[in-house]
């Protein structure tokens, strides 16, 4: 919808007129819509937002500091906090830099492993990121939905892996312990019960008037544009650039497992609300075939006592829920890193934000944040 | 970071902060009626303790869990999680608190009305956590900044451990009153910077 | 990995003749054509660089605008992050450049050495606007200077915090800096 500011209609020229100046308010650090300690500085006419710059920093932690300072196997912990919710996702990037560092082969019951649990948190984030959703939109009813279906999956998370959120359990050379027994009836299990669950959310939030005419055409994120500023994920995928980790610059098994990758063209929150439903559906199909296939073996690579990183520059590259994750590591050949650096897709796609909010209302910065789907940790490092 | 300028209001705030009673609040003097109506008082706030939607990083999830159908802390009184300050009852900090938030907490802190209570949820907001070493941005420890009633390690812990921990705040309340004297802020060293949004305006 | 097995005596090899040097590996064919193609887009300004790993190559700090130019019109269109290294032994800063393609996924840096005192170098925010913010970042926490930047201001930090702490010579004696001990 085009919404022109209306114009004042008190005159101003004459010497008791009141003076107008432009209109700023803060949204944050603290509020319960911006995911996180993020403040957003509006100018606002009305409630037409006129400009918007984001104010980072309020979770930064120095973990790229950090990683100077401790080994390379110790700072796996480290890569879990950064986006909680794929942490297997930034587990694996990591994982994929030390390996190509070192030049160990992953063994192939881990690769699949890696795969299942990867897909799974991308799941369980889409369902995080499908509740705030609604909950910023103003439905409770979703949220409530999305933790339910989280919580079965951090059931699968915690039987195998130890931990809920931060699971630290894919590591450089494989996995840390192998699956459980009834880990395949589980994740079975959740499958057959997640696929009818989708297509009812899909008419339970998608099918509402109100959420629709909040979405569409709301916050345009060109293509040139997403492209020049590195947007990733499934950001870019709504504005038609064909981009996936897992297609383009392939890792792991993912060029042997048969999936689409939805693409929308029209790029405003609604192209990236379809996005994302329908990658979850893609994820189940990827579990499913990852665990058909599954080898057995071990699942950790033998990796030397002390690991030294080799001179050089490394890189490991993954999808991740919200994007690409990259983690850069300069090695100068004593066992700590020289310089760990985190590549955020968080950080891109925030970036967008100002130039697509100019002429939305102030109402619909909570819609068009929520659709970016950032977690400010990720931003701030 | 513009740390505090007067010696003199920092060389207060750590006498007060160091002169405070170590046994914690002393319930209130009357006779059996006040005594009574104080129980009352007391049974109603801890049965109904709002907090404050603060969470930045990962404990927050967990936070959002418990509010969650499956852990459900409305079951314990903790019905409306208010995102305004000034409606709260008491925060629970999840998450890693950084000098820059530091400030901005020390003021929502100061604006949430009395009787108000502090829970430490998480590693980072009870003592840095896993960024105690080599950060040069996390304060160690929430309490550095506000006065902590409960502290809950984990990182993240349980839903079922933020539950048991709030179940013993309201165990302090009880053992203490629920109107209560103001415990005094413990000396921060960084002075609050006043956010005017037209100074952070990017026109770029 | 394999279990070991006891070492069976009958099939003990001999010892090993004296040594000629292995052949190193055959190098990867689709890093050998991206070196031939970028070594055509840039020309002589950029030299490769030998270290291990990402496929680098170095340039003139004055000629990295022309060389990011040259690479964003061959379609290489997708800046990835830009960061430096901060090399105290050498006394410089390495700008890294990780520039790759959306099509493919191609990757390669590019490296420029600067000066670790008056470090600056001009902004590339008008070829990739995604350059922005990752400068910003850049100088709140090396001091680097990007000239022509839009809004050169602190981006993670407080404006008013001292120093720059990703310096391997950053000293923090405001905010209790604990050291690891083991």
């Amino acid at each position: 919808m085009e919404l022109k500011p209306i114009p004042n209609p008190t005159p101003t020229d004459t010497p008791t007129a009141p003076v107008y100046e432009d209109y700023f308010v803060n949204m944050g650090p603290q509020h319960p819509s911006t995911h996180g300690v993020l403040r957003l500085v509006l100018k606002l006419e009305g409630e037409t937002v006129l400009g918007l710059t984001p104010v980072l920093g309020y979770v930064h932690r120095g973990i790229e500091k950090m990683g100077e300072a401790m080994t390379v196997l110790q700072f796996t912990h480290l890569t879990d906090r950064l986006d909680y919710l794929s942490a297997h996702m930034n587990n694996w990037g990591w994982s994929l830099a030390v390996e190509q560092a070192l030049g160990i082969e992953v063994p192939a019951r881990a690769e699949h492993i890696r795969v299942i649990m990867s897909e799974l948190a991308r799941i369980s984030s889409h369902q995080l990121w499908w509740g705030c959703l609604g909950m910023d939109l103003g439905a409770f009813t979703p949220f409530l939905y999305g933790f339910r279906d989280r919580e079965r999956v951090n059931d699968i998370f915690e039987k195998t892996c130890g931990a809920r959120l931060t699971v630290n359990y894919i590591r450089p050379g494989g996995v840390t312990a192998d699956v459980e027994e009834d880990f395949a009836k589980d994740v079975r299990a959740f499958i057959d019960y997640f696929t009818p669950v989708i297509d009812e959310y899909e008419t339970l939030v998608g099918g509402n008037i109100i959420f629709q005419e909040r979405t569409k055409g709301v916050g345009v994120l060109g293509a040139d544009l997403a492209r020049s500023l590195g947007c990733t994920g499934p950001t870019l995928r709504a504005s038609g650039v064909c981009y996936d980790v897992r297609r383009n610059r392939p890792y792991g098994i993912y060029p042997k497992l048969d999936f689409l990758v939805p693409i929308a063209t029209e790029g405003d929150s609604w192209a990236r609300y379809k996005v994302r439903i329908a990658e979850m559906r893609e994820s189940l199909l990827i579990i499913r075939q990852a665990l058909d296939t599954m080898p057995d073996g071990p699942v950790r690579a033998k990796l030397p006592v002390i690991v030294k990183v080799p001179a050089g520059r490394w890189l490991g590259r993954v999808e991740a829920a919200r994007g690409e994750i990259g983690f850069f590591l300069v090695g100068d050949g004593t066992d700590k890193p020289w310089r760990v650096k985190v590549r955020s897709p968080n950080f891109s796609n925030l970036a967008a934000l100002p130039e697509i909010i100019k002429g939305c209302r102030v109402a619909d910065v909570v819609a068009v944040l929520s659709t970016l789907d950032v977690v400010v940790p990720c931003i701030d490092r | 970071m513009a740390l505090n300028e007067t010696d003199a209001t920092a060389a207060a705030q750590v006498a007060q902060w160091e002169n405070q009673d170590p046994q914690g609040q002393a319930p209130p003097r009357g006779g059996f009626v006040l005594t009574q109506i104080d129980r009352v008082l007391t049974w109603a706030r801890t049965n109904s303790l709002w907090p404050l939607t603060f969470g930045t990083s990962c404990c927050a999830i967990e936070m959002m869990s418990v509010g969650a159908s499956r852990h459900d802390w409305s079951r314990f009184g903790f019905e409306v999680a208010r995102a305004t300050p000034r409606q709260a009852d008491m925060i629970v900090v999840a998450g890693t608190i950084t000098f820059k938030m530091a400030t901005r907490l020390r003021l929502l802190y100061s604006q949430m009305p009395d009787p108000k209570w502090v829970l430490a949820m998480g590693a980072c907001a009870t003592s840095g956590g896993p960024f105690f070493y080599d950060s040069y941005s996390v304060v160690k420890g929430v309490d550095r900044v506000l006065p902590v009633d409960v502290y809950l390690p984990g990182c993240p812990p349980r839903p079922e451990a933020l539950l048991h921990s709030l179940m013993l705040l309201q165990e302090k309340i009880r053992r203490e009153g629920g109107s209560r004297r103001q415990r005094p802020l413990p000396p921060f060293m960084f002075a609050h910077t006043p956010i005017d949004p037209k100074k952070e305006f990017n026109p770029a | 990995m394999s279990e070991p097995t006891a070492p069976d005596a009958a099939a003990v090899p001999a010892a090993p003749p004296a040594a000629t040097p292995a052949p190193p590996p055959a190098p990867d064919p689709a890093v050998v054509a991206l070196r031939e193609e970028v070594a055509r887009i840039l020309g002589d300004t950029a030299t490769p660089d030998s270290a291990a790993g990402v496929p680098a190559w170095r340039v003139d700090a004055t000629g990295v605008p022309d060389a990011a130019r040259r690479l964003r019109a061959a379609g290489f269109d997708y800046l990835l992050f830009l960061t430096a290294v901060d090399r105290p032994a050498e006394a410089k800063f390495e700008m890294t450049y990780l520039i790759t393609r959306f099509d493919d996924g191609r990757q390669l840096a590019l490296v420029a050495d600067l000066p670790r005192e008056a470090a600056e170098i001009d902004t590339v925010s008008g070829i990739w606007a995604g350059a922005n913010w990752h400068e910003r970042e850049t100088f709140d926490m090396f001091g680097i200077v990007f000239r022509g930047h839009p809004y050169l201001r602190r981006i993670l930090l407080d404006g008013d915090w001292p120093g720059h702490p990703l310096r391997k010579d950053y000293v923090d004696t405001l905010h209790d800096v604990v050291k690891r001990p083991y």
